[in-house]
This record gives structure tokens, C-alpha cells and sequence, in this order.
């Protein structure tokens, strides 16, 4: 665990290097590439993006709950930038592939902010599929050929994408085997490579990514074998990590709310004060409350030493369960409590709404991970009896 | 009556016809001519998007339904227009500046004089002119009466100044109703006028607002010494109230209708159909769920229509439909968006196995709806004191 002291010069650190900053955020809506290198820079420079690469990989080889700290504050600030997409998700997972000369090299241009990367993992209908991918990848003579399509890629204009690919095997009649993945480095400049942006609700976008016969160098392998562990660590850290720029979001929206509601006036009094909005006012509290501890829970168990796979998972998804459906109805809310304002873009709240909206389905929405804690939970307790 | 003659003469009387028969002659002319690319569209169009449409109905005498047909309106009784109003929803035909036809029409055939009503009923009839709203101020939303915005005596003019907000479709409106205060020196309801102005004047500006869809849809109207003459006062000086109030009769029962939730749900199914989840329990029991209350809504909205089409007089409890209506709306938007996954976060249409849906549609149009047209808060506060009597 971080010590307080560190966590507090953190988060008063990250403060003030990332201030809220609303005409900067609005700036960058429905323009590629949706947030700011040279912010992405900063942040490098304060070592956010190393911030889980152990020291001897050049990282300053903290734990999870100061990446959390600093995706709260980005979260509060409503900030652009993919914090946890490119500085939690993508150095976690290529700080846990064997060592070699890519792995070192990117790894280094990641922490660096040289190179923005992030993970590409889903088919285009979205499933959360962690076991097979709709990319198809043929050994060459020089590497790999790929086609497929990877849609949901959070940052649409990345250097390059993490993805992993299931070879298909000439001696099982060309199907995938999917014990035998491989985890590649894919150039975004390569050959055949095509991102289409989707526009996302807070005006950023996500990549739909079409590949046609890309060929890619035998260089680009980060890891083969069963590369699942080491993803599906990296994405549960990303969840939680995600869960704290809710979080982040969800004070931002119950502050502003409970300003208007101490300073608008209606029928000659403070609406604050009307019994039925302070009870509002209460719950949202109670429920954003809720959630971080929550969120402070799962930390704990997801960055214990040793924890078991399905713990770490069952703790991220019982915080994502939580939290991704908190910050949806307390965005709701807060809207409903200021009323038609509330609803307008020029008032900063919708931008904290919206940004919500767009960054909740990430590695799994609350749904989504309310199921996958029902499953560990029962299975796990399966096991135990 | 005078010989002066509104809109074009009606082809038969509608009330005469059965229900059915007369559903079926709106629905064909709906289907058979209502352009397929303006169904359900997610905001309210510029009316140049719509205008075809507008003046076909124009043409046909159709554009009024609920005006009596002396006035250029189809004259339907409240059967009749229910039915009419049901049909609008249920092809997703967008609505007509309602302000005109809903409003000053409704308002000026009440209280309004034959000269007002000559001047103005043609022009609405014959889409010339596009009404907007001036109600709600910065500081007066749900505490409508406190209103600020003055208009004093010059001559025959009213001059008037101060800042009316969240009009809708102001930008589009060649015409504007506000309710504007004449005199500051009485209880608040009873200072108020009903006035109509040409927005065509360089008193009155506008600034359309962006809502967090990204459309502009509402605006700020400043008024600065705007003009407008004595003769367009509505009703008697400074019973601008009553004039208004008289409006929230048989429109209550429209925001209650269940047409928006039931759009939802058709959108919900689009969507888990295209997700593979129809037939996942844990999906079907929250499907389920919604589509009860909406059926129940509709059972509750048919009461309240019965009534209306009975020709009585709504009561306080018909708060209750909107507040039911626009929550299931809700409700459903957001189950839309859980559903749709990753796809929850995408903005404007998108593609989902082999449809295009625009996922956060029905949410950015749910959501504003437990705001206007008095907040589910101020129903909720009619309800508990003028039908539960706490
Ligand atoms: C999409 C949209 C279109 C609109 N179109 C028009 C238009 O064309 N013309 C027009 O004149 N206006 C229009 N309005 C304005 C609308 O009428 C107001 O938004 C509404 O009256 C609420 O006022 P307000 O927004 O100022 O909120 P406020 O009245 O400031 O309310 C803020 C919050 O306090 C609550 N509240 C207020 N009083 C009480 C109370 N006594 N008890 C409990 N809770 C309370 C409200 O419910 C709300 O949650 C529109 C609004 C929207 C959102």
C-alpha cells in the first residue's frame, strides 16, 4: 500500500498539473486526436504513465492505489486525455511480457509518452471476449499476416495497438486455437491498417480498426503462449483505474449540484432548501460515498501481493458493478436538480455527464461486470465448500 | 360570424364518422405520405426540414385538429382529437411549432379579439408564421410567476424589456407569446400580461443554446425596449395568469402519453435484439418490468382520456401520467444504453450487426422531460396537496 504522505503529494501534484479546464476540454471534442500530446507529455514528465513499471524497468514501481489517485483527480477534472486506456492499461501489461528488445524499447516510448498505445480486444459486436478475438493471423516468412477488424479501440489516433491475435493452424484445418495466442505490437502506420472514428458521447471517439493483410514483423511479438493471465490482469487494473476516473467524475457532478443547490432561488427561498431535493441531495451523496469504499476495497484486494486471479477479479468487478451504474444515475440526477440548465452543454455538467457516458463501457460496463462477480462468486464459492 | 373565412373548408365532418373508420383514413394519409426519413427523428427539426410535410397538411385542412372548424381547424371533439394525437405519436411524426397550433391558436379562439384572431389564426394555418414560447426567465423556472420581464405603456406600443430563457425553437419562430409583467406593484400573479410580438425587430435578439446532445434546440430571447402594439395584448391587462392557465387543460394529458416510453422499448428490443440478449433472462425480466409499466401507463392514460372524451374536466390528478410517463421514458433510455455495451458510449447513429441505432437518442430525449412542462418535483408537489391533501 502507497503511504498516505505519498498518495496526498500525489493527488495535490496532479491537481495542479491537471486542472479542470473547461475550455480546453470543449476544445478538444470532435477533433482528432481528442486530447493534448503535449498534456500527454506533462504527464509523462510527472511519471503518471510509469507509475506501475517496476523501477528497474525505468517506472517508479508504486501500486495500484496511486494510479487510482491520479485517474480520480483526471476524473475530476473531466480531463481528455486516456489516462487509463494508454498510461494504466497498456504499460501494466507490456511491465508483465517476457523481457526482450520490442517489449524494452516500447515499453520505454510508452512511459516516455513518445508512444501513445492502448489495447485493441474487441469484435465489432463488442463482446467482452477476452478468449478469442476476430482478427485472424497467419504466420510468414517474415512475421505475421493479419485481417480482421478490432472496434471499441479507446484511442482512435494511438502510435500503435496491443492486441492479441489467435494463429490459425494449419494442422487443425486453419481454425484458431486459442491456447496459443500471442500478444503483438501493431504499428498504427503499418500497411492495411484503417481506423474509422466513432464519435463517443463527450466527443471523443473510439477506433473501429479494419485490417487487410497487414503484415506484420516476427519483431512486433510481445508475448505467445497463454497470454491471457497477463491481459486479463491488465485489463482488471485498467477497471479499477476506470472506476476511479468515475469516481473522479461523480464528486465533480455532486459538487456543482450542491452549489446550485445553495445558490438557486426559486419561489423565494434556496431550492436546497425543499425537503424532497436535500433528500436527493443525501442519497446521491450516500451513493457516491458507497462507492468509494467500494472502490477503496477492491484496491486493496486487487493489489495485495500474491492474489489470486479470480479474487482480483471478483474485487474489480464488484467495484466496476458498483460504480459504473453510481455515476450513470448520480449524472442523471444532478441534471434533474438543476434543472433545464443542467441540460444545456455550456454548463460544465454536461460535460462531466457526458464523459461518463462515454468512458463507463470500458473493459466492461456495469452490467457487464455485475454478471462476471455473480459468476466468480458462485464459483469460487463452488470451490470453497 | 362574419363572412371572413380561416384555412381551407374541411372535407366532411370527422365526428360523425365511427372511431375506426376515422383512425383509418389518419393513419393512410400518415403512411402513404409521411416522408420515412422524418420518423422518430431525434430532435425537433428546423421547420425548412419539415415544411412539405407542414403544408401538405395545410392543404388538407388538417393542420389544426383540435380548432373548431369555423377557425380553419378539423373541429374534432376530444375523441376524435385523442385519436388523431395517438396516430402523430405512434408514426413518429414530428411535431408542428405546437406553439401556434397548441397555443396561440387554442388561446386567441378564447380570449383573443376577432381582429387578433383575423390577423393572426391565417398565418398559422397557412404555415407563414412559427411561434415560439416566452415563459421561463433566468430566475423564474418552476416559480413561473415571479417573473421579471416588463412591458410598459408608450403611446400604443408596449415596450418591453428583460430576458426570457430555454425558448424553444426561438431561432426558428417569427413570432413570440410571453408573459410579461404590467404591473410590479400586486401579488405576482396578478401583475402579469399575455402579449404577442413580432420577433422580426431590433428590440428582441437570440442566442440559440446548445444542449449537452450538442443541438440547439432552446434560446435565450433578450428584449431590449422590443415594441409591440397595445392590440396585441390577449385577455385583459395584468390576467395574463388566467390566460395562461387556461392553456393547461386538455394538454396535460398529451405529456402523459405513452407514446415516447413505448418508442423506447421498440428501440430497447433493436438494440438487445442486435446484442443477442433477447431471450437472456436476467435481460427479459428488466424488459418485462418496463413493459408493464408501460402498459399500465397506457391503462392509466386511457382513464384519463375517457374522461376527457367524455367532455369533463380533467382533475389535479392528472399530474400523475406525466410523472409515470416521463419516468418509464427514463427508465427505458437507460436500460437502452446498459444494453447496448460498448455501444452505450457512442454518440449520433451507430452500427449494430446489420442496423444503424442511434443508442443515446431516446435518453437525451427522456431526460429534459422530467423538467419541462412543470418538473416531476412540482407535479409531485400538486399531487400530494390537491389530491391527497397533505
Ligand atoms: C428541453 C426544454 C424545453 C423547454 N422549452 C421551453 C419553452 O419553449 N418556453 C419556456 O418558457 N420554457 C421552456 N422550458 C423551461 C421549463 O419550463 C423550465 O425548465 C422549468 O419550468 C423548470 O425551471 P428551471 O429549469 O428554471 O428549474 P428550477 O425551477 O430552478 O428547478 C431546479 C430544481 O429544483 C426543483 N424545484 C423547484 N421548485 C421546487 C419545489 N417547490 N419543490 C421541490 N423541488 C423544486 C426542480 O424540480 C428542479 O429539480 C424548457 C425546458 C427544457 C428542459
Amino acid at each position: 500500500m502507497t503511504d498516505a504522505d505519498t498518495l496526498r503529494m500525489l493527488t495535490e501534484a496532479a491537481a495542479a498539473a491537471a486542472p479542470f479546464d473547461a475550455k480546453r476540454v470543449r476544445g478538444w471534442r470532435d477533433k482528432a486526436p481528442g486530447f493534448d500530446r503535449a498534456q500527454w507529455t506533462v504527464m509523462a514528465e510527472q511519471g503518471w504513465l510509469s507509475i506501475l513499471v517496476p523501477e528497474d524497468l525505468g517506472g517508479l514501481g508504486l501500486e495500484l492505489d496511486a494510479a487510482t489517485a491520479i485517474a480520480q483527480v483526471l476524473g475530476y477534472a473531466a480531463a481528455p486525455e486516456p489516462f487509463v486506456a494508454a498510461g494504466i492499461v497498456a504499460p501494466q501489461l507490456l511491465a508483465s511480457c517476457p523481457a526482450g528488445e520490442t517489449r524494452d524499447t516500447v515499453l520505454a516510448d510508452v512511459i516516455s509518452g513518445t508512444k501513445v498505445a492502448c489495447i485493441a480486444h474487441l469484435n465489432p459486436s463488442g463482446e467482452l471476449a477476452f478468449g478469442s478475438t476476430a482478427v485472424r493471423a497467419r504466420k510468414t516468412a517474415s512475421g505475421y499476416s493479419l485481417n480482421g477488424e478490432y472496434r471499441f479501440v479507446p484511442v482512435p489516433d494511438a502510435d500503435a495497438f496491443i492486441a492479441p491475435v489467435v494463429l490459425d493452424r494449419a494442422e487443425q484445418g486453419g481454425k484458431p486455437d486459442l491456447c496459443q495466442a500471442e500478444l503483438l505490437w501493431i504499428d498504427a502506420g503499418l500497411n492495411g491498417i484503417e481506423v474509422e472514428r466513432e464519435t463517443t458521447a463527450d466527443g471523443s471517439a473510439h477506433g473501429w480498426i479494419r485490417l487487410t493483410n497487414v503484415e506484420v514483423p516476427a519483431a512486433a511479438q510481445l508475448a505467445a503462449g497463454d497470454i491471457w493471465p497477463i491481459f486479463d490482469a491488465a485489463s482488471d487494473y485498467g477497471t479499477i483505474g476506470n472506476c476511479a476516473e468515475l469516481l473522479g467524475n461523480m464528486e465533480r457532478c455532486l459538487e456543482l449540484t450542491l452549489e446550485f443547490l445553495k445558490t438557486r432561488s426559486q419561489f423565494g427561498q434556496q431550492i436546497g432548501k425543499f425537503q424532497v431535493l436535500q433528500h436527493r441531495a443525501v442519497d446521491l451523496w450516500m451513493n457516491k460515498e458507497v462507492a468509494r469504499h467500494a472502490l477503496t476495497a477492491s484496491v486493496a484486494t486487487v493489489m495485495a501481493p500474491d492474489v489470486p486471479a479470480a479474487a482480483r477479479a471478483q474485487a474489480t468487478s464488484s467495484a466496476k458493478a458498483r460504480i459504473g451504474q453510481t455515476a450513470l444515475h448520480l449524472g442523471n440526477d444532478a441534471i434533474q436538480l438543476h434543472g433545464a440548465i443542467g441540460f444545456t452543454d455550456e454548463y460544465d455538467l454536461a460535460l462531466y455527464v457526458n464523459r461518463a457516458i462515454a468512458i463507463a463501457p470500458y473493459l466492461g460496463n456495469a452490467a457487464e461486470h455485475l454478471k462476471r462477480y455473480g459468476e466468480l462468486k458462485q464459483r469460487r464459492m463452488e470451490v470453497s465448500t | 360570424m362574419t363572412e371572413f373565412t380561416y384555412g381551407v373548408p374541411q372535407e366532411q365532418d370527422w365526428n360523425a364518422l365511427g372511431d375506426d373508420e376515422f383512425r383509418k383514413i389518419i393513419r393512410t394519409e400518415f403512411e402513404t405520405n409521411y416522408p420515412q426519413e422524418l420518423r422518430f427523428l431525434p430532435h425537433r427539426p428546423p421547420f425548412a426540414m419539415v415544411a412539405d410535410w407542414w403544408k401538405r397538411m395545410s392543404a388538407r385542412g388538417w393542420i389544426a385538429p383540435f380548432w373548431p372548424a369555423e377557425y380553419g381547424g378539423m373541429g374534432l371533439a376530444a375523441r376524435k382529437a385523442l385519436i388523431y394525437h395517438e396516430e402523430v405519436e405512434r408514426w413518429g411524426i414530428t411535431r408542428f411549432q405546437d406553439h401556434g397550433i397548441q397555443m396561440v391558436g387554442p388561446v386567441l379562439i378564447q380570449w383573443g379579439t376577432e381582429e387578433q384572431r383575423r390577423r393572426y389564426l391565417p398565418s398559422i394555418l397557412n404555415c407563414e408564421n412559427i411561434w415560439c414560447q416566452g415563459y421561463s426567465e433566468p430566475g423564474s423556472g418552476s416559480d413561473l410567476a415571479s417573473l421579471q420581464t416588463k412591458a410598459v405603456l408608450d403611446g400604443d406600443d408596449f415596450v418591453i424589456n428583460g430576458q426570457k430563457i430555454w425558448t424553444t425553437m426561438a431561432h426558428d419562430a417569427s413570432h413570440i407569446f410571453i408573459l410579461v409583467r404590467t404591473d410590479p406593484n400586486v401579488k405576482k400573479q396578478e401583475g402579469i400580461s399575455f402579449v404577442l410580438a413580432d420577433m422580426d425587430q431590433p428590440g428582441i435578439t437570440v442566442r440559440p443554446i446548445p444542449d449537452m446532445s450538442g443541438y440547439a434546440e432552446f434560446c435565450e430571447v433578450f428584449f431590449d425596449d422590443a415594441r409591440t402594439p397595445q392590440d396585441n395584448l390577449v385577455g385583459e391587462l395584468n390576467k395574463g395568469w388566467t390566460v395562461a392557465k387556461s392553456l393547461l387543460g386538455f394538454e396535460r394529458i398529451f405529456i402523459g402519453s405513452p407514446k415516447l416510453p413505448e418508442y423506447a422499448l421498440e428501440v430497447l428490443e433493436t438494440v438487445a435484439s442486435a446484442r443477442g440478449v433477447l431471450d437472456d433472462p436476467v435481460f427479459r425480466d428488466k424488459y418485462v418490468r418496463l413493459q408493464l409499466d408501460v402498459e399500465h401507463l397506457g391503462a392509466s392514460y386511457k382513464h384519463f382520456a375517457d374522461i376527457v372524451a367524455r367532455g369533463e374536466t380533467l382533475g389535479a390528478d392528472v399530474s400523475m401520467l406525466k410523472v409515470w410517463a416521463t419516468e418509464a421514458f427514463q427508465k427505458a433510455a437507460d436500460l437502452i444504453i446498459e444494453t447496448a455495451g460498448p455501444l452505450g458510449a457512442m454518440k449520433g447513429s451507430t452500427r449494430m450487426g446489420n442496423v444503424d441505432v442511434n443508442v443515446l437518442a431516446p435518453f437525451y430525449k427522456a431526460r429534459p422531460a422530467t423538467i419541462y412542462g412543470g418538473s416531476n418535483e412540482i407535479q409531485r408537489n400538486i399531487l400530494s396537496k390537491a389530491v391527497l391533501g397533505l
